[in-house]
Formats: structure tokens, sequence, C-alpha cells
């Protein structure tokens, strides 16, 4: 008769989701001893199936604004053309994410345990954007190191008592912050775009002119990213709050078309 | 009926000649000499109060808090060792945690009742433990609407539309009794917990309290949360103004 | 006596292919191939075609050049900006203007830019794609201006504005963002300084200044430094050492040939 109550059996392990005992010992579960014996070391490190593509963010007046498409590909497949890609946590802040929907399902569940954690705890405590983001980016780096990652690439962008942070934080632990963050695609195409029209006017852009960036710049990747969606959600941040639209379509310009005929003499 | 269980009474492991556990039933003393906490469930949402004893001026109003919250949905208002009312709370927020874990879906009250009864009755089994000192009442809104829930220091719980617990409960219990709980808005519930509160106090024997004010219905948005300043502020007020017109009455 | 004709063999020579792959097995791999990295572009408007280019050389993470000339000429009508592996694209390019200017004088006519346009992907497909030319190419011809991207395997298009190089996606970018039919001159050679700029600020391969080269009916507007955004800083001060920084410890003069005053030498 086990007279410890702690042997009672406990609901969950803390850190089930950071790690597990077979992360130090591969090859020690049941299941593990058999039949994969002879099929080498233990391999986790995988490739993404079900990915959403570039995410973009840029500081304004005001806050934060980020935007991404509507669309899941399965491979070249566009399989989910309404999926949400953008979430709030809390009240300040928002997160992105491009790259394996799975896992971000998944971040969405941890965050979600950690704002219940903070809110039981009753102590008129708020978790801030950047506590989300130092958070966020220790998890991703812990699952690098176990070479078990998150396959995505995340942007955080928050307003808190006034100050407005946007970071970025990937798969496999890089961070880094900046006035205009674009993952995916949206890194070569987008960027040069945000950065012409933000950088060194972060404190004068309205929400307007940044909605109008954020268009033009979702517009050419839809042109030029053959795994996008020209239906896009527009999400923003200010001292006031947060709110994501409800998907809308771009307008798009095909007329030049018109004028091309065949590829050579 | 209580009598004296002189060699039946030294653990938990022991029945008496005539089946009772003694430990268990001491451990109820403990709750009944605790201040008073009630629930009650009204039509679009639970209401916990908790008259919460004030022992020193030095005390920082405010802390020391006898409800609390596990997950977003479920309330919790102890009476009794305070200590152990932590601990099944911390309990409660695992079980919550593992529900969610696992289905992806917020526990049910009835769910989250069983096990929280199932953990303080592990305590009754063996002579190693004490059992808890507390009874709990649990809050809570799911699908199947708000509910509210006791568990006792034996580890039995059932459900109700109305209870109270604490050195109060009989006093609670007959006020609760003459309220249509079944019609009650979760606003008119505040103000009758806050005055049934208000009545069970024994200013003789008591100097100083708090009342601690809850609820989870659909104003909070289905979250549990301290019923917001101005219509705890209100209640209080109406609270103390109908003792007054009962003293006055007298 | 009769000699004997070798016929060239038909279709394409795969005679190394085998004893590539063995060496390669064996460690000796093939020898790697310097590029260029870079941003051109090019955009018709109203009047004719603008050519943009970059002006960096890289030899991996090395700048080799600041300013090399990446906007080639072809023709008195028609220039070409070339990405990919240097050599190539000059000696391709080099190649097709010597094979154009005989083309002019058997035909006696301005030469066209399909014609200059076939001559290299014809040469690009017959290697397979080992000549790393990835080309833009503009003129303006007797049928008016035009615009073609031609791809190192030998694949073209034909397009109103076409972006090559590492830095194609930035300046693609700006061209999308942008570009419409018709512009003024100024306006479409302020759009292709802007499609470079961006790859020059955003793509490591890209940099220094932005060369501009405007083809129109009446001619070539060859602008090299259209845009010099990189400059380097002027020095704050003169940091030559005055005479007599170094001191001088010892002297020893030594006289190897006796001077000799005379006559000029005589040199007829």
């Amino acid at each position: 008769m086990d007279h410890f109550p702690g042997n009672w059996g406990q609901p969950r392990s803390r850190d089930d989701h950071v790690f597990s005992s077979t992360d130090y010992f591969p090859g020690h579960n049941a299941y593990d001893v058999g039949s994969r014996a002879a099929s080498g070391p233990a391999q986790r490190t995988q490739q993404p199936m079900v990915t959403g593509t570039s995410v973009l963010g840029i500081t304004f007046k005001d806050g934060i604004m980020l935007a991404a498409d509507t669309l899941a590909s399965y491979g070249s497949l566009a399989r989910f053309r309404d999926v949400q890609r953008i979430i709030k946590v809390g009240d300040s802040t928002l997160i992105g994410a491009s790259g394996e929907v799975a896992d971000f399902q998944y971040i969405e569940h941890i965050l979600e345990t950690l704002t219940i954690q903070e809110y039981d705890h009753d102590d008129g405590q708020k978790l801030s954007p950047r506590h989300i983001y130092e958070y966020l980016s220790r998890v991703m780096y812990g699952r690098r190191s176990n070479f078990n990652p998150l396959w995505n690439s995340l942007i955080v962008g928050g307003v808190k008592d006034g100050d407005r942070f946007l970071g970025f934080v990937d798969l496999q632990g890089t961070t880094y912050q900046s006035s205009t963050i674009a993952t995916g695609y949206g890194a070569y195409i987008g960027q040069p775009l945000l950065r012409k029209a933000v950088e060194g006017r972060e404190d004068e852009l309205t929400e307007e002119e940044a909605r109008k960036v954020l268009e033009d710049v979702m517009r050419v990747l839809f042109y030029r990213d053959a795994r996008s969606l020209n239906k896009i959600q527009i999400a923003t941040v200010t001292a006031a709050g947060s709110k994501i639209t409800e998907p809308y379509e771009l307008q798009t310009e095909w007329a030049f078309a018109e004028g091309v005929r065949g590829y050579g003499a | 009926m209580s009598s004296i269980g002189t060699g039946y009474d030294l653990s938990s492991s022991t029945y008496s000649p005539d089946g009772r556990i003694f430990q268990v039933e001491y451990a109820f003393k403990a709750v009944d000499n605790s201040g008073t906490a009630i629930g009650i469930r009204a039509r679009d949402g639970v209401v916990l109060a908790v008259e919460k004893l004030v022992q020193s001026k030095l005390l920082v109003p405010g802390s020391n808090k006898r409800i609390q919250s596990a997950d977003s949905h479920v309330g919790v208002a102890t009476a009794g060792l305070l200590a152990d009312g932590r601990h099944l709370v911390t309990r409660i927020r695992e079980e919550a945690q593992q529900y969610r874990d696992f289905y992806r879906s917020k526990i049910p009250g009835k769910v989250i009742a069983e096990r929280a009864a199932g953990y303080v009755q592990a305590f009754t089994l063996y002579s190693s433990v004490r059992p808890f000192g507390i009874s709990a009442i649990l809050a809570t809104v799911d699908r199947d609407g708000p509910q509210l829930y006791m568990v006792e220091p034996s580890g039995v719980y059932y459900g109700y539309k109305g209870t109270a617990i604490g050195k109060g409960k009989q006093v609670a219990k007959t006020e609760l009794e003459k309220l249509k709980l079944g019609e009650l808005s979760c606003r008119e519930a505040v103000k009758e917990a806050a005055r049934i509160i208000y009545t069970v106090h024994d200013d003789v024997k008591d100097k100083d309290f708090e009342l601690e004010l809850s609820w989870v219905c659909e104003e909070s948005g289905g979250r549990h949360e301290f019923v917001p300043k101005d219509l705890a502020a209100e209640a209080e007020r109406a609270a103390k103004a109908s003792l007054e017109d009962e003293m006055d009455e007298d | 006596m009769a000699m004997k004709v070798e016929l060239p063999q038909k279709g394409f020579n795969f005679e190394n292919f085998q004893r590539n792959a063995v060496l390669a097995d064996k460690g000796y791999k093939a020898p790697k191939v310097t590029k260029t990295g870079t941003t051109i572009c090019g955009c018709l408007y109203k009047d004719g075609l603008v050519l943009g280019a970059d002006t960096r050389a890289t030899e991996g993470p090395i700048v080799a050049d600041k300013n090399c000339e990446k906007i080639h000429y072809l023709a008195p009508n028609m220039y070409c900006c070339g990405a990919g592996t240097a050599a190539d694209c000059d000696h391709t390019t080099h190649l097709i203007e010597s094979k154009l200017e005989l083309h002019r004088l058997q035909t006696g006519r301005p030469s066209r830019v399909s014609t200059a346009l076939t001559m290299l992907k014809q040469m690009l497909f017959r290697y397979q794609g080992q000549i790393g030319c990835a080309l833009v190419l503009g003129g303006f011809d007797v049928n008016g201006p035009h615009l073609y991207t031609i791809y190192p395997h030998g694949s073209t298009d034909k397009l109103p504005y076409v972006t090559m190089g590492s830095g194609s996606l930035a300046a693609m970018a700006v061209f999308e963002s942008r570009w419409r039919k018709d512009m003024e001159r100024e306006e479409a050679a302020e759009l292709v300084k802007d499609a470079i700029s961006a790859g020059i600020f955003n793509d490591l391969g890209s940099g220094s200044n932005v060369d501009v080269c405007i083809i129109t009916a009446d001619g070539v507007d060859y602008r090299r430094g259209y845009d010099k955004p990189n400059q380097r800083g002027v020095k704050e001060q003169s940091y030559k050492f005055a005479k007599g920084t170094t001191a001088i410890l010892t002297e020893d003069i030594r006289q190897f040939v006796d001077v000799v005053e005379g006559d000029a030498m005589d040199i007829s």
C-alpha cells in the first residue's frame, strides 16, 4: 500500500509538451524496441504537411498591424481556404503563423494554458506581448534543441502601456524585432516594399495608410507566391484593444496579359 | 448527534462499532468553525459569496481570498482550513488542465466535481494522511448551463440549486429556501447572496469580515470572475440597508 | 586523294557523363562556378524600354568588383543585362554581338531583337544549362520595342516587365506594385531605379550603384551610374604622414654611375 499521496497519480506532467523521457532515451518505449531496432538512430526532425505561407507585420502610429491570407496548402493543393492564421492572445497581443498548421494549433493550445494559469493566479498581472514572445522563443528553441521542432515562423505583435512590440520567432529559435517583419516568401518579396513604406515613418503612419501598405504587399504576394491566396485577414492592436477582420478578397489586375503573345519570335 | 469516539477516533482507517469514521466527522467540525460560504445557482449563472472573517487589522484588505478560479470557467469557494482549500484548488486546476489537454475542451461541471470529490475521498482511506478539513463549493457554466456542486470532507458530493457551509450555514440555508432560485437572475442573486452573508454574520462573536462575491454567468462571458466593483458595492450597500431595516423592525 | 570528311555526331554528346559521375564518387567534384549575385530588370514604357542593373560582382561572400558593368552592348539598338556566372554572361553576349554584326553586314538591315533572342536561346539550350546565363534582353527594332528574359536552360519569356538575379524578387515586388502601361520616360526610369535599389538594399548579392539604359526609336541613352546611393563617406581629415615622421638614422650614398657632362646620344 502506497502511503504517499504524491504517488496516487498525478493528472499530468507539467512539461509534457516540452519533453518526455523518450527524448533522452530514444528507443526505450515498448513500441520503439523490436520492429524499429535496426532502423538506425531515433529521428524526429520532420517535414511540414499542411502549411500556411507568408505573414506580414508592421508598426504604425497607434499600434501594430498584421496580415495573412486564409490558405492552408497541402503541398501544391490549396486544401483549406478559410483558415485563420492570426490569433488573439489576451487583449493586447496578436500572433500570426506560417508553416505547419498542426504545430500552430498546438502553440495555440499551450498559449491558452499559459493564459489560464495567469488568470487563475488572480494577482492583477496580465501577460504582455513581450512576455508571450519570450515564452514562445524559449519553447521554440527548446524544441529545436531536442530535434523536435514546431515547424513554424511566428510574428508576435502587441501594445502594452502605450509601447508597441513586434517580434519574430521561428522553428530554429531565431528571434528578432523590427518595425517591419515578414515570414516565408514575404521576406523576399514583401520586406523590400514594407521597409520602403514604413522605415522612418513608424510614428506618422496612420491606420488607413498601414492597411493600404499591407493590402498592396499581400496583392504582390498573391501575384508572385504560387502557394498564396487573395483572401486575406488584417489584424490590428492598439491601446484600445485588438481586432481581426473577417476574411475578404483582394482585387487583382490582369489587364497586362492582353499584351502578352508568345514567348519568342 | 455528536458522541465521543474514544478509542475509535485516532485514525481514518478505524471504524467505530456503529460504523462511523470519527476522523472524517471531526474534519466536518473544522468546516463548521469557519466563516460562512454560500452558492446560488441562478437561471443565467452561479454566484458564490464568502464571509471572510478578518482576524487582525494588520491584514491587507483583499488578501487571503477564499474564492479561487480554476481554468477560466470554474469557481471554488471553501470553508474550513484555508491551506487545505488551496491544495484542493491546485489539484482541481491540474485536473481541469489535463481534461483540456486530452479533449481540447473545457471540463464540464459534473466531471470536475466528480474528480475533486474522488481526490478528497482518497484522503479518508489511510491512517498516514488526514482528511481534508474543508467543504468546497464549485460553480461552473458549461454546455449544460450553470451548475453548482458541493464537496464534503468525506468525499461525498451533490449538485445543488443553493447551498451553504460554515458556521452560519443553518441560517443561510433557511434564507436560501425562501428564494425562488429557478427564476432569479445573476444580478439579483448577487444582491441576495450579499444580504444573506450579512444576515448570518454574528457581530458579537466575530468582529470584522470582508465580503467576497464572485460569479460565472452570461454577463461575465462564461468566465469565473469577482463581481464587478460597482455591482458588488451596490449589493453590499443594499445588504447593510436591509439589515438596518430588520433591526428597526425589532 | 579524297579527304575523309568527319560529319559531326547527331544529337547531344554525353561522352563525359559517366566519367564525371565516377570522378564525383571518388571525391573529385566538378569545379565550383563563381556567380555574380545580381539584380537586373527591364520594363516597357510609352516610347520604348528601360533596362536596369546593379553593379556588384561577388565571389561567394566577397565583393570582387564594386562597380562592374552588367548591361552589355549587343547592337546599336539592343542591350542585354546579364545575371548568373559573370564569365558566361560576358562571353556569351560578346559572341552574339559579333554574330549580330556579321548578320547585319550580310542582311544590310538593323538587327531585330528576336534574332538575338533566337541565337542566344539556341546556344544556351545546346549547352543544357551548363552555361550559367540569365539574361534580360531589350531593344528597339523595326517592329517596335521588345523585352525578353532568357533562362540558362534556354527558355524565354516575352513580357512588359521582367527581373532576374538573386535580387529579382525584391525588384519584381516593386514592379508588381507600380508598373502600368504607357508610362512616361522619367516615371519608367524612376521605377527601374527603385526596383534595382530594392535589390541593392534587401539582397546581399546585389549592391553599389544603379546602371540604367533607355532604348527608344531615336537611339540609346546609356546611363552608367544613374544612381549612386552607396558612396563612401568623405574622410574628415588628411591622414597623410608629415615629412619627417620616419626618423632617418643613417644615410649611405654610393655612386654606381659616373655622371659625365656631354652631348646627347647620337641615334641617327
